[in-house]
């Protein structure tokens, strides 16, 4: 029977959940998990992602860690697998076709990086995706925003936000909360220092959605935690807007799910709560949608006019009255979803078949239902291969949701590997079925395949590149990752849960060692 | 050990089930004790992502309607992440908050399915 010997690109919660449950499956197996991230740190949004106010989140963490200690799981961060050389000089450039010869199986464990844009809105200094705030408050180490530089512009009054998700409630949360009160939190100590700038000169965030309250994407905490904001009061939302909304008036149909009315009733409590004495407020608008925007003149009171035209249901559908209305602003931040990266299966679909794998409509790798096995154009199962988590679903959901995916790929990856061992044996049918059946079918052409019998390296053993890069510092392994953890802890002002590194810093640090 | 010995002796039992209903564990646990913590101490498949902080739903459990009825209201925070647990029914709770107590003696606890594909849950994975 061949081994299992998994490579997983991206070391986030999905790809830890799944090394997790393959050593539950398998507790006396002799397998390999090889994670590979093209950060430096482990974790993926759990620490570049969940919001700083948030720790309890990332209690997940000690599970991933219970799971690196075991042998058969190893991290290497900064390897960068995508077929474009990385941005950065930082991480290990190693093209997936370099990799796959060593491993048996492959997991796409990639996420959803991208996000999505609006069309009308290009980015400016004055519009930009959410993700750059996230990536700036997380110190994500591709980040724009390398410190002490902020990406809210000086003497910003006004923000809009667009989009009425988790992420778009965690920035207004953010900064509609005292910068004292965050700063014993896990954001660094340059961004606290930004942020009370910010905090000076910010009066009102507007939180714009195309659809109504039954279709907002935020959950109930989120909600709760808005209107339970102490410096910031909730503008009321229209008492018919509401009752339009619950009453199924929009053109909508069906009655409220659970989630849906304790989200209406969160609404409505806010829009009654009274906070005379703050001097901050933000909106939660609906039925609008965003057409454009422009640059106003330097002298003007606000930086950004932009255009919001009226919206409307039709036969399910959202669509324009034609009623435009424009909104003073400072800033706009768009949170609009997100996608996963087709870069890392290559760069040119003409020649690269693994882009085929990349399903463009929906945004993630095509996967078969349930269990993550990763399909073809035409819809043929690529044995070994397999995407979880948003790389493979799509990126909506929480971490359980996540979980519960990766339990499903790891039992699918186990079933397979045991139903060809079982063939392999009782059939005598050769391991190259395993692999490279399209290959045979002359489609598979710019791709090695992966490996049907001993990979290459033998079970132990990733790509020689990889054991280089770990004895010269630029590969992180897991352990060197809990030191610098460790050390970003330690360096903290006292009560502040840590102070994030830079990866220079971490370098000096492990270098010590 | 009949019922009253059991909670004279402040031992609770609680019976495990899978989300078929098969029974997989019954172990006896002590007042204030919660259902999470109970899991992880006798290797039982229940997750607990957040560690009982309240902020996933990770720890998902159903009672047996009768269990259900004597416990306290679930708090706010725990419905607003009921609401996003898979297979949620009328007598669902956060394992991590439900604290035992002499009068849940007996209690069934069904986990939901540990992934949300029936198919490869019912793999048995064999020891090599």
């Amino acid at each position: 029977m061949p081994p299992l010997k998994l490579a997983v690109v991206g070391g986030g919660p999905s790809a830890f959940y799944v090394a997790s449950r393959l050593l539950h499956l398998l507790p006396h197996t002799d397998f390999r998990v090889h994670i590979y991230d093209r950060l430096w740190a482990p974790h993926g949004l759990v620490r570049y992602g969940v919001a700083p106010d948030h720790p309890e989140v990332k209690n997940c963490t000690h599970k991933f860690d219970v799971a690196a200690t075991d042998p058969r799981i190893r991290f290497f961060g900064n390897v960068d697998v995508a077929a474009s050389p990385a941005l950065d000089t930082t991480s290990l450039s190693l093209p997936l076709e370099t990799l796959l010869p060593y491993y048996t199986h492959l997991l796409f464990a990639t996420g959803g990086p991208m996000p999505r844009v609006h069309p009308r809105l290009e980015r400016s200094k004055y519009c930009i995706p959410a993700l750059d705030l996230v990536h700036w408050y997380t110190m994500h180490p591709r980040s724009k925003y390398p410190p002490p530089v902020s990406p809210i512009p000086e003497n910003t009054k006004h923000i809009t936000v667009i989009g009425h998700g988790n992420v778009s409630l965690d920035i207004a949360r953010l900064l509609l909360t005292s910068p004292k009160t965050l700063a014993p939190m896990d954001i660094p100590s340059h961004v606290i220092r930004s942020l009370e700038e910010t905090w000076r000169s910010l009066r009102h965030i507007s939180i714009v959605g195309r659809r109504g309250p039954r279709d907002v994407r935020f959950t109930a905490k989120e909600v709760r935690e808005m209107t339970s904001l102490t410096d910031a009061r909730m503008v009321p939302i229209p008492t018919d807007l509401m009752q339009a909304a619950e009453q199924g008036g929009d053109a909508e149909s069906g009655g409220l799910s659970r989630q849906q009315s304790r989200i209406m009733k969160l609404l409505k409590e806010g829009s009654k709560k009274v906070q005379p004495d703050v001097t901050k407020s933000f909106s939660v608008d609906f039925w609008r949608s965003p057409i454009g925007y422009n640059i106003t003149p330097p002298s003007a009171d606000r930086r950004v006019s932009l255009q919001l035209e009226g919206t409307k249901l039709e036969e399910g559908r959202v669509i324009g009255t034609g009623k435009v209305d424009e909104l003073k602003t400072d800033l706009i931040v768009t949170s609009l979803g997100y996608e996963s990266d087709p870069s890392l299966l290559g760069t040119d679909a003409s020649t690269s078949n693994t882009l085929q794998w990349f399903d463009e409509s929906e945004g993630h790798i095509r996967t078969a239902p349930g269990g993550g096995r990763v399909l073809s154009r035409e819809g043929h199962v690529i044995p070994n291969v397999y995407a979880s988590g948003w790389a493979g679903r799509g990126a909506r959901g929480v971490l359980a949701g996540t979980l519960l995916d990766a339990n499903d790929v790891a039992a699918t990856i186990v079933q397979d590997w045991q139903d060809q061992g079982n063939r392999t044996a009782s059939d005598s049918i050769k391991g190259d079925e395993v692999g490279s059946t399209t290959l045979a079918n002359g489609t598979f052409t710019t791709l090695a395949p992966l490996a049907t019998s001993t990979p290459a390296g033998g079970l132990d053993a990733p790509p020689p590149a990889v054991q280089t890069s770990v004895q010269d510092g630029r590969i992180v392994t897991y352990e060197a990752w809990q030191r610098a953890e460790e050390a970003e802890r330690k360096r903290a002002a006292e009560g502040k849960e840590r102070e994030r590194m830079r990866w220079e810093e971490v370098q000096e640090l492990l270098k010590k060692d | 050990m009949g019922r009253e010995d059991s909670t004279r002796l402040s031992l609770i039992k609680i019976h495990f089930q899978d989300a078929k209903g098969t029974p997989i564990k019954t172990i006896e646990g002590r007042e204030g004790d919660n259902i999470l913590d109970l899991a992880h101490e006798y290797d039982i498949d229940l997750e607990g992502a957040c560690e009982g902080s309240v902020a996933c739903s990770t720890c998902h459990v159903i009672l047996d309607p009768a269990s259900y009825d004597k416990l306290p209201e679930p708090e706010d925070d725990e419905n607003d992440m009921l609401d996003m647990a898979f297979g949620l029914t009328d007598t669902s709770r956060l394992g991590c908050q439900v604290k035992l107590t002499p009068d849940l003696n007996g209690a069934v606890v069904k986990l939901p399915s540990a992934t949300r594909n029936m198919f490869v849950d019912g793999v048995k994975p064999t020891k090599h």
